[in-house]
C-alpha cells in the first residue's frame, strides 16, 4: 500500500471506522515508518483535544429572541396581501390615468362633449380662448425672431446694443456707489 | 420523532407556539454549532436566529421522513458556511485575539477548572479558524455532533467520500499547525487535560 494511503487509514482508524485487517495493516506501517509514527501522534493528539465535550450556553432570551423575529417575519407576511393589493391598485390607477386620455383623444370620444349643453359650449369657448392666445403668442414669437435676426445681422445696430448694454452697467455702477456712499453717511450721522 | 412531527404539523397550521417548543428543545444544539463554525458569540447567536428563521419560513418543504435536527442543522451550517466565505473576502487575520467565548454550560466547576475549561476552548476555537469553513463544518459535526460520515454527508449535502477526505485533510492541517510556535501552548492545554 502507498505511503500516502496509510496517513488515510490513520484518520479513518481514530474515527474507528478500520477492518481488523485494515489496523493490522496500518500498526505494522506504523512501526517501520517514523514520518508515519510522528503524523498518528499529531493526529492523536488533535483527536484528544476535540473529544473533550465542551458546551455553550445560549443567551437566556435567545428563545424569546427568536420568536420576536418570528412573529415579524407573520406580521409582514399577513401585510403581504394587503401590500400587494394596494400598490396594484396605484398601479392600475395610474396606468388609467395615461391610457385613457390617449384612448379619448385617438379614438375621438372628445367629439361627444360638444353635444352635452353646458360643458360643450365651456368646451368651445375654451378652445377659441386657446386659439388666441396661441395666435398672440405666435405674433409675439415672430416679431421678436424679426428683430433678433435684425440686431445680430446689422452691424450698426449691433454696435447700438453693445454701447447701450455697456452704458447701462455703467449707470448701475455709479447707482449702486451712490447708494453705498449715502448709507454710510447716514451711518455716520446717526453715530 | 412522531411527537416532533405533530409539533410541525401545528406550526404549519399557524401555532407559533409550537415552534418555541422547537426552539427550545434545539436552541443548545444550534447554537454550539453556530459558535463553533463562526468562533463569536454575537455573530453565532445571529446566525442560530437566522437558521431557525429560515426553518420556520421553509417548513413546508421540511420532509418529514427525515431527521428535523440534522435539516435543522444543515440550514445552520451552510448558513455559516456562506457567512464564513464572505468573511474570508473581508480577510480577518488570524492573528488578531479572539473574542471573548460565551459561558460554558458547566456552571458548578471551580475557578481554575474554569480557566483550564476556557484555555483548551481558546485552543480549539484557534484550531478551528485556521480551517476552511467545509472542513470545519465536518470536525464540529463529527467530533461534538457524534455524526456518522453518512449523517455529516446528508447535513452537508455531499458523499461520504467528500466527507472521508474532508476530515482527512482537516486533520492533517491541524496537526501540521499544532506544532507551530503559535500553538505550543494549545499543546500544554492538551496535555494538561
Amino acid at each position: 500500500m502507498a505511503h500516502d494511503n496509510y496517513l488515510s487509514l490513520i484518520s479513518l482508524s481514530l474515527d474507528g471506522l478500520l477492518t481488523k485487517d485494515e489496523q493490522f495493516s496500518l500498526e505494522m506501517h506504523l512501526q517501520s515508518c517514523s514520518a508515519c509514527m510522528y503524523a498518528w501522534e499529531q493526529m492523536s493528539l488533535v483527536d484528544r483535544m476535540f473529544a473533550m465535550p465542551i458546551e455553550v450556553a445560549p443567551p437566556p432570551d435567545f428563545k424569546s429572541r427568536v420568536m420576536e423575529q418570528v412573529s415579524g417575519y407573520e406580521q409582514r407576511r399577513n401585510l403581504y396581501p394587503w401590500m400587494t393589493l394596494i400598490m396594484t391598485t396605484i398601479l392600475l390607477v395610474a396606468m388609467m390615468s395615461i391610457i385613457l386620455p390617449i384612448l379619448f383623444v385617438t379614438l375621438g370620444l372628445y367629439r361627444m362633449l360638444f353635444d352635452i349643453p353646458v360643458i360643450g359650449m365651456l368646451l368651445t369657448r375654451l378652445i377659441e380662448i386657446h386659439a388666441q392666445i396661441m395666435a398672440f403668442i405666435g405674433t409675439v414669437g415672430v416679431s421678436a425672431s424679426h428683430w433678433i435676426s435684425f440686431l445680430t445681422t446689422d452691424p450698426m445696430a449691433l454696435a447700438v446694443i453693445v454701447t447701450s448694454l455697456v452704458m447701462l452697467s455703467i449707470w448701475i455702477g455709479m447707482h449702486e456707489a451712490f447708494k453705498l456712499q449715502t448709507t454710510s453717511e447716514f451711518s455716520a450721522q446717526s453715530a | 420523532m412522531e411527537n416532533e412531527n405533530e409539533l410541525i404539523a401545528r406550526i404549519l397550521a399557524g401555532d407559533q407556539e409550537s415552534f418555541a417548543e422547537l426552539v427550545e428543545t434545539y436552541q443548545r444544539s444550534v447554537y454550539n454549532l453556530t459558535y463553533r463554525m463562526l468562533g463569536d458569540a454575537r455573530e453565532a447567536e445571529d446566525a442560530a436566529q437566522e437558521a431557525f428563521l429560515r426553518a420556520y419560513q421553509h417548513l413546508s418543504r421540511y420532509d418529514p421522513g427525515r431527521s428535523f435536527k440534522t435539516w435543522l442543522l444543515s440550514i445552520a451550517s451552510n448558513y455559516c458556511i456562506d457567512r464564513l466565505r464572505k468573511r474570508r473576502l473581508t480577510w480577518l487575520s488570524i492573528e488578531e485575539p479572539l473574542p471573548p467565548h460565551p459561558a460554558l454550560s458547566s456552571n458548578e466547576v471551580e475557578p481554575e477548572e474554569a480557566v483550564a475549561i476556557h484555555e483548551r476552548y481558546d485552543a480549539i476555537q484557534a484550531m478551528l479558524a485556521e480551517l476552511a469553513p467545509e472542513y470545519r463544518a465536518a470536525v464540529v459535526f463529527r467530533y461534538w455532533y457524534d455524526m456518522s460520515y453518512a449523517e455529516i454527508a446528508e447535513t452537508l449535502d455531499t458523499t461520504e467520500s467528500a466527507i472521508k477526505s474532508r476530515l482527512f485533510r482537516a486533520r492533517q492541517m491541524m496537526a501540521e499547525n499544532l506544532r507551530t510556535e503559535r500553538h505550543s501552548s494549545l499543546i500544554v492545554a492538551i496535555e494538561g487535560a
